[in-house]
């Protein structure tokens, strides 16, 4: 009797220390998964600045449009951040695209990024460069993000 | 076996009896309450993500309800602390209503639903840029959001000018877990978001 008593007390704690162990695994994996997601859309993010930094190198934005959509910047994020503490799968892509109304002061910028898991995420930012100012620098404005 | 022997076999279960509900009992409860820690984290994300989703690509935000069904604004209500209208290329109000503890979602038409349960604090704050250029951003005050000077969008809805200089919106909610029983076991859960408005004139 003693024995089989014990016997289904250690099965009910087995059960439960399962369901326990099961229920924190999941919501682990979910957390992860959805840590995972906000960092790849800030990998997106990053992608659009990065390309936006270079851009403003670039005397002649008629040079990019004319190449029609082309992928202006493939880079992981533990490269751009220049640092080991990031995780090395994040990394975007992103292409330029000339402005569909024929502005040429206007480029649409897409950033696709990917992270650990799947992980998918995409920005399109529109910008354009405004004439130049008293000292002849162009800034670059953002019409649209989303 | 005699009535003595019996008597001891039944006291023996008895205690070992005892002593397995008195380790499986609380051990119940902790298990409804890891179930229940995991479903409010999960309410905390789909707030989070739902916020700043459609925060990130703002183009402004009125700290008030707007709509067909009960627009603040033509009550003469300018702001209120637990209340965002988000517009974009949507409008959406997001609201904390009191008596029930939900997060609201309106969609400026009909449909007014409730979207996370169990909120029981949900506050916005707004930043813009200070008046000395590079530095950083600052709360305003909303005193500031209510005593004009007033302008009317595209709809006729007059709002007051200052919301156009909000780039930033700061908001802090706390959670608590489904069954008051369980309130012993998961503590409310309070986050902070600041989420940038991409497409607010200051973002240009």
């Amino acid at each position: 009797m003693a024995l089989l008593t014990s016997l289904m007390a250690i099965l009910l704690m087995l059960a439960l220390s399962g369901g326990l162990t099961l229920t924190t695994m999941t919501e682990s994996s979910i957390a992860a998964n959805h840590r995972d997601g906000v960092q790849t859309l800030y990998t997106a993010e990053a992608g659009i600045d990065l390309a936006i930094s270079r851009l403003r190198t670039i005397q002649d934005w008629n040079t990019v449009a004319a190449a029609g959509t082309t992928t202006f910047v493939v880079a992981r994020l533990v490269d751009v951040v220049q640092t080991n503490s990031l995780d090395s799968r994040f990394g975007t892509m992103v292409t330029v695209s000339p402005d569909p109304n024929g502005n040429r002061d206007v480029l649409v910028l897409e950033s696709m990024a990917a992270g650990p898991g799947g992980n998918r995420r995409s920005v399109q930012v529109t910008i354009m460069r405004l004439p130049p100012d008293a000292q002849g620098v162009r800034a670059i404005e953002t019409i649209l993000w989303r | 076996m005699t009535t003595i022997e019996l008597l001891i076999a039944s006291t023996l279960s008895v205690l070992v009896l005892g002593a397995v509900l008195t380790v499986v009992t609380p051990v119940q409860a902790v298990v409804r309450a890891q179930g229940d820690a995991g479903d409010m984290h999960q309410r905390l994300r789909a707030a989070a993500d739902a916020l700043t989703n459609d925060l990130r690509v703002a183009t402004s935000v009125r700290p008030y309800r707007i709509g067909a069904v009960r627009d603040d604004g033509l009550a003469g209500i300018y702001y209120r602390p637990d209340t965002i209208a988000v517009i974009g290329t949507a409008m959406t109000t997001y609201y904390w209503k009191r008596d029930t503890l939900q997060l609201m979602q309106y969609d400026g038409g009909r449909s007014d639903l409730p979207m996370i349960d169990h909120v029981v604090r949900l506050t916005f704050d707004y930043l813009a840029p200070a008046s000395v250029p590079g530095t950083a951003l600052v709360t305003v005050d909303p005193a500031t959001l209510v005593d004009g000077p007033w302008t009317e969008d595209a709809t006729h809805r007059r709002f007051d000018m200052d919301v156009l200089r909000i780039c930033e919106v700061r908001i802090a909610l706390r959670l608590q877990a489904t069954a008051p029983s369980l309130r012993l076991f998961v503590p409310d859960d309070d986050i902070v978001l600041h989420a940038a408005l991409r497409n607010s004139l200051f973002a240009r």
